[in-house]
């Protein structure tokens, strides 16, 4: 910033020594404030969880003796800060005091409910963790939406101060007023929840997260990230006693009524599954890639196009359950079609290998299993693999027609090269869905009860082909079934948890390297 | 002997059988004859009634400013305006006396004797023996041997041999854009062409690259036609024997701009006494 | 291109063939081959049209035979949807899928909106590099996983724990709010001075289908308030506090979020690509005239992206209605289930009502037409959702054609 010199005053240095210094106000008050209430924070945190989750009655009364001290504490900095903050500030900043007054308003009304509800005696919890953030931020966001291009900076001190002292002051008041009164779960709540905020919001400033607007962004996004850890966390922690005790047999295990049976397993999920996978891929991969190659390469731009290019997309955001019933249709009741169609390929069967028919129709199989989510997995090979296509560049096909190549040359040579990495990540997003998917298999009629495990697989040609003829199972069902058998057996509880795990693992892990491959071919072809 | 051109499309050609004119087409074969040519996009006209004849070993340079359909021309010539879907010509082209637009002619078989090098260095993410060899390879040569020789032989005349002769394995995408663009000539050149078409290949080069490029079109044109569009007239002026100026005419109405050939000569001619008033106006700068 | 010698290449200039139209017809073996490999490409995209077309057929195939067959008193107005025994009561399924799905946009609109924005806008690359790779993460957690999270912890730890008078007042908050942002923009568009008939008839229109919502919000808090037992109205066995009798199997509230949390993916990669397509120079723009970051994304940022926000709404929507584990899991009905309009009794969807009918027996068995009521409801959802994806998709298209 370039000021002319007034005098001898050197008006550059002066504004900049007062930016420093403004700025180095807030980050000394945001310092002492993050420290505290952070300190607060943690420690209301622990207490929450301590009474939320554990009956121990001494726990409880151990930190309910903490309590008023902490809160006197809070009260007394927080006072001090904001005596000490008004004048340390530079020039009449009115935004500053009418914050403040805005707080103590919510804060008032705040205080008006908390009354009314302690008169009434007994509180949820977590509730009025909530309210009062909820109701400021409310206010705040109101405010800044009234008006274009206010600015919703937050005056994080105020925020978080006014928060804690009205919090703090809530508790004294009403330790004031009964003395026999032991700070019980909802004050607890509230305190938590307070000094959470306000050591968030101070560390929203030290991060550089500076509005109202950004901060709510901010929390959701957070939430969803937060929640994702909590799902895992939950599902292994319920899954570790199968997981820790018994991997080996587990693996190898099948299906059985009891959950303390040692020989219950996931054995025949995996199988199921895989068979499934086997499916996808060689059916759904060849007519989905080639279904692309068409759409991108040989249509013409008429209207046909476009409505194939609209089936695609609408039968990609059908739900699976629709699938399933098509399943149940075509292959487990069957049609007087695909009867017909079975029975040509069955006679074909049995002239070669001269055995049971490959493939039944009329009653579930795995076959109906596999083909179904083959169908349910098509449009979105098809529409990631059209993506993939459309993304390689003209020039390269110019090139290689300008040399005299037909049309299937350059797709073979120049095109499907390109687009390789984009399909193979196509290919494995859609591999994960169908092995995670459950709801079409249910309607095909997979089984959640009880399999009797056949021979192995590799014992013979028959026994090979023939378990495309029989009644299956799949991972995603062994674990419905066992969940829902949970309510009786509750030992089957774990055991899905455990199952869970597995299937995890494997969906995340071919997720993760769709998507790092797809990273990886983006940042090399850049 | 006449050229035989076979009218297509119910249009009626006058055909100049004069003595003169047969003989200048005796003494050196036309290559390209385009009568009454129009290129249209749907209903746009991008160029209209283009009279043209490219001459057997010549340089012929189309020049002008942006917009006037040079490069449309010059597609048409290997027929790779057929990738855009709504383009339609009208008119009368023929390649060596055959209409190229005639429905039998297969334009795959026309682009293996029509080669081209496109204005950005487009090399295939292979390897630089793997590109040069692309033509070849699909024309059915499969002997290692045979397509060693060709590779040489082209990177040769693309005088790039020198520079490359020890990593044909390495990416093409790894060298400078002036080696892209003389391998993309090798690509072209090692299909054994008839006839190369250029469109702008050194705009997207620095001037040495460019230099290496001019002085290299004047090599190959002993054993090519070349056909160039640019926009650089004094590449044209350097390089061409001939050359043909098209400007573009806006439709009041529509406000479309169609482009139309205005003057076509031998370059000395062209260069130093148009007959045209919009080519001088062109060459001496005083616009486009 | 046929036989050449290399060194005739190199030295030798040639003296060109003589042509025919026949020398540039190539020959007729590619030109076959050429349509063959066309044809087959041609003959896989057909399959989707086959597809379509198949599910089409067994729908109505098996839902017609339903619909001339059944005794349409039994589909309205009834106890509820028990399959098996012939009573067929759609409001059931149809009330508990809205209520599901309501549940769940409250949970993935907010947190999936403002995670879009917030990687949009806001987040540096860092940020981005991390969080958004944990979102597709999510995105791929199969439903099966959300089920068993919702039954075994939602279920008891959220909705339980919380306790159900909690949870009202969380809805009154919500319905309060909604309404003051009703105010709100009332307030706005009345200071705005664009009075053209077209536009007050629009905002009228608005505002009464806002009001509507509304109403509606609080009507329903408030019904579920009185409804405290399986049969509606039944007030007197209704407790005060933590009224709601504690199922093992769940409740419909926990599956809602479940159904929510596996939502919140979609919404929040539709948003964002709704916003990447917004031009930068809009940014800079609004930049260059001085507006904070703040003020550029809700009134330059959000407008231009408002069409595949709506989008993304109606695509979440859309997937809420069509899930069926999670309901089916921790939903808290077996395969029957009474009329409730609370979403702390346990319910069955459209979807889970389907899949609790292919369960519990060996094959689809009961009286009469229970095997085609099966398909009359899929072809009710099916229908819904087609509707829904039709109308995202002309929204996605609107996007595109304006950028």
């Amino acid at each position: 910033m370039a000021f002319a010199s007034i005098g001898d005053i050197d008006v550059a240095a002066r504004v900049e020594e007062t930016i420093k210094r403004r700025g180095a106000d807030k980050k000394v008050v945001a310092s002492i404030w993050t420290s505290l209430a952070g300190a607060g924070g943690v420690l209301a945190i622990v207490a929450m969880f301590v009474t939320w989750y554990s009956d121990d009655r001494t726990a409880t009364a151990w930190f309910s003796g903490f309590l008023p001290p902490i809160a006197l504490l809070l009260v007394v900095s927080a006072a001090a800060v904001l005596v000490a903050k008004p004048l340390r500030i530079v020039g009449a900043d009115r935004r500053v005091d009418s914050d403040l007054f805005a707080f103590v308003v919510i804060g008032g009304g705040a205080l008006l409910m908390m009354l009314r509800q302690l008169s009434r005696g007994g509180l949820s919890d977590m509730v009025y963790l909530l309210i009062i953030p909820l109701v400021a931020w409310t206010f705040s966001v109101v405010r800044a939406l009234g008006r274009p291009n206010r600015s919703t900076r937050l005056e994080l001190e105020q925020v978080a101060l006014g928060l804690a002292a009205i919090g703090a002051g809530l508790i004294v008041v009403k330790r004031l007023l009964d003395p026999e009164y032991a700070t019980g779960g909802w004050a607890w709540g509230l305190l938590a929840g307070l000094a959470v905020v306000a050591a968030a919001l101070a560390a929203c400033q030290y991060l550089g997260i500076l509005s109202i607007f950004q901060v709510t962004l901010f929390v959701a996004l957070a939430l969803s990230v937060i929640i994702l850890v909590i799902l895992l966390v939950q599902v292994i922690g319920d899954g570790w006693p199968v997981l820790s005790e018994r991997l080996g047999d587990f693996w190898s295990g099948t299906l059985r009524s009891r959950s303390g049976d040692e020989r219950l397993g996931i054995s025949q999920g995996i199988l199921g599954s895989f068979w499934i996978a086997g499916f996808v891929v060689m059916i759904a991969f060849p007519i989905g890639i080639a279904a692309a190659v068409y759409l991108e390469e040989y249509a013409p731009r008429n209207r046909f196009t476009t409505m194939l290019d609209i089936i695609v997309r609408n039968l990609a955001g059908v739900p699976s359950v629709v699938y399933g019933l098509l399943g149940l249709f075509l292959f487990v009741k069957g049609t007087v079609v695909t009867h017909w169609i079975i029975d040509r390929v069955n006679s074909v069967w049995a002239s070669i290998f001269d055995e049971e028919q490959l493939i039944e129709v009329g009653q579930s199989t795995l076959f109906a299993g596999g083909v179904t989510l083959a169908i349910l997995v098509l449009p979105i090979v098809i529409i990631t693999a059209a993506e993939a296509v459309r993304a390689v560049p003209q020039s390269l096909r110019e090139g290689a027609y300008g040399v005299g190549a037909t049309k299937w040359e350059v797709i073979r040579s120049q095109v499907l090269p390109f687009a390789a990495p984009g399909i193979l990540t196509g290919t494995l997003l859609a591999l994960a869905r169908a092995v995670g998917e459950a709801a079409p298999l249910i309607l095909v009629g997979a089984i959640t009860g009880r399999l009797a495990p056949r021979d192995s697989m590799f014992s013979g040609v028959d026994q090979f082909f023939g378990q495309f003829a029989d009644r299956f199972t799949a991972m995603p069902i062994v674990i419905v079934g066992w969940v829902r058998n949970s309510g009786v057996d509750s030992g089957f509880g774990p055991a899905a948890g455990a199952a869970i795990v597995m299937l995890l693992v494997f969906v995340i892990m071919m997720n993760s390297v769709a998507v790092l491959l797809r990273n990886y071919f983006e940042k090399k072809r850049a | 002997m006449t050229s035989t051109d076979v009218p297509a499309k119910g249009v009626t050609l006058s055909i100049d059988e004069s003595p003169a004119a047969t003989a200048a087409s005796q003494a050196q074969d036309v290559v390209f004859r385009a009568r009454d040519l129009s290129v249209f996009y749907g209903d746009f006209r991008a160029v209209r009634n283009v009279d043209i004849d490219i001459r057997q070993g010549e340089i012929t340079a189309l020049i002008g400013p942006s917009g006037c359909g040079k490069s449309t021309v010059l597609r048409s010539f290997n027929r790779m305006n057929d990738l855009i879907p709504t383009a339609r010509l009208e008119g009368l082209l023929t390649y060596r006396g055959v209409d190229l637009y005639h429905p039998k002619v297969d334009p795959v078989e026309v682009r293996r004797r029509i080669g081209m090098v496109f204005q950005k260095p487009n090399p295939f993410p292979k390897s630089i023996f793997d590109n040069v060899a692309y033509g070849p390879r699909i024309a059915g040569i499969k002997k290692k041997g045979e397509l060693n020789e060709i590779v040489e032989a082209s990177l040769t005349r693309a005088a790039l041999w020198e520079e490359v002769k020890d990593r044909l394995s390495a990416s093409a995408t790894g060298m400078s854009g002036g080696q892209q663009q003389r391998m993309c000539i090798a690509r072209a050149i090692a299909s054994n062409p008839d006839v190369l078409l250029m469109d702008e290949p050194c705009s997207a080069l620095d001037p040495i690259a460019t230099a290496r490029i001019e002085e290299l079109m004047i090599e190959l044109k002993k054993d090519y036609t070349i056909v160039i569009v640019t926009h650089n007239m004094q590449q044209a002026a350097r390089v061409s024997d001939r050359t043909a100026f098209f400007t573009a005419e806006v439709d009041a109405k529509t406000e479309q701009r169609t482009g139309v050939l205005v003057e076509f000569d031998l370059t000395t001619t062209v260069f130093s006494t148009p007959a045209d008033e919009r080519t001088e106006n062109y060459i001496t700068g005083r616009f486009g | 291109m046929t036989d050449f010698s290399v060194t005739e290449m190199v030295t030798t200039t040639r003296t060109p063939p003589s042509l025919s139209v026949e020398a540039l017809a190539g020959p007729q073996s590619r030109q076959r081959k050429e349509s063959i490999i066309r044809g087959l490409f041609f003959a896989a995209a057909l399959v989707s049209v086959l597809i379509s077309v198949l599910i089409i057929v067994s729908l109505v195939r098996e839902a017609w035979t339903f619909i001339t067959q059944v005794d349409w008193a039994v589909t309205w107005g009834e106890t509820g949807w028990f399959p098996r025994r012939g009573l067929y009561d759609m409001p059931t399924l149809l009330v508990s899928s809205i209520i599901v799905t309501v549940v769940a946009m409250l949970v993935a609109g907010p947190l999936g909106l403002g995670a879009a924005i917030y990687l949009s806008e806001y987040a540096s690359r860092r940020v981005r590099g991390i969080l958004k790779p944990v979102l597709e993460v999510l995105a791929g957690v199969p439903s099966v996983v959300l089920g068993f999270f919702a039954l075994f912890f939602i279920s008891p730890q959220v909705i339980e724990k919380i306790g159900r008078s909690a949870w009202l007042w969380i809805g009154y908050g919500i319905s309060g709010m909604a309404a003051v942002g009703v105010g709100m923009w009332t307030l706005r568009a009345w200071r705005d001075s664009d009075t053209t008939t077209a536009t007050i008839i629009k905002r009228v229109v608005t505002l009464a289908v806002l009001i509507t919502v509304v109403f509606v919000l609080f009507w329903w808090v408030n019904s579920v308030a009185q409804d405290c037992s399986p049969v509606a109205g039944d007030t007197a066995a209704c407790p005060v506090e933590n009224s709601f009798t504690v199922k093992r199997s769940g409740q419909l509230a926990a599956a809602a979020i479940g159904v929510g949390i596996l939502t919140i993916p979609l919404v929040a990669s539709v948003a964002e690509d709704a916003l990447a397509s917004v031009p930068r120079e809009l940014r800079e723009a609004s930049a260059g005239l001085g507006a904070r970051k703040a003020t550029t994304t809700r009134q330059v940022v959000l407008p231009a992206a408002v069409s595949g926000i709506v989008a993304a709404f109606i695509i979440g929507i859309s997937r809420a209605l069509g899930e069926t584990m999670v309901v089916f899991m921790a939903g808290g009905a077996a395969d029957a289930a009474e009329f409730t309009s609370s979403p702390f009794e346990g319910g069955l969807t459209m979807t889970a009502g389907m899949a609790s009918l292919a369960t519990g027996t060996d094959s689809v068995v009961g009286e009469g037409l229970t095997f085609q009521s099966l398909y009359f409801v899929g072809l009710v959802l099916f229908a819904i959702t087609l509707l829904l994806n039709v109308v995202a998709g002309r929204f996605v298209a609107r996007v595109r054609e304006r950028y």
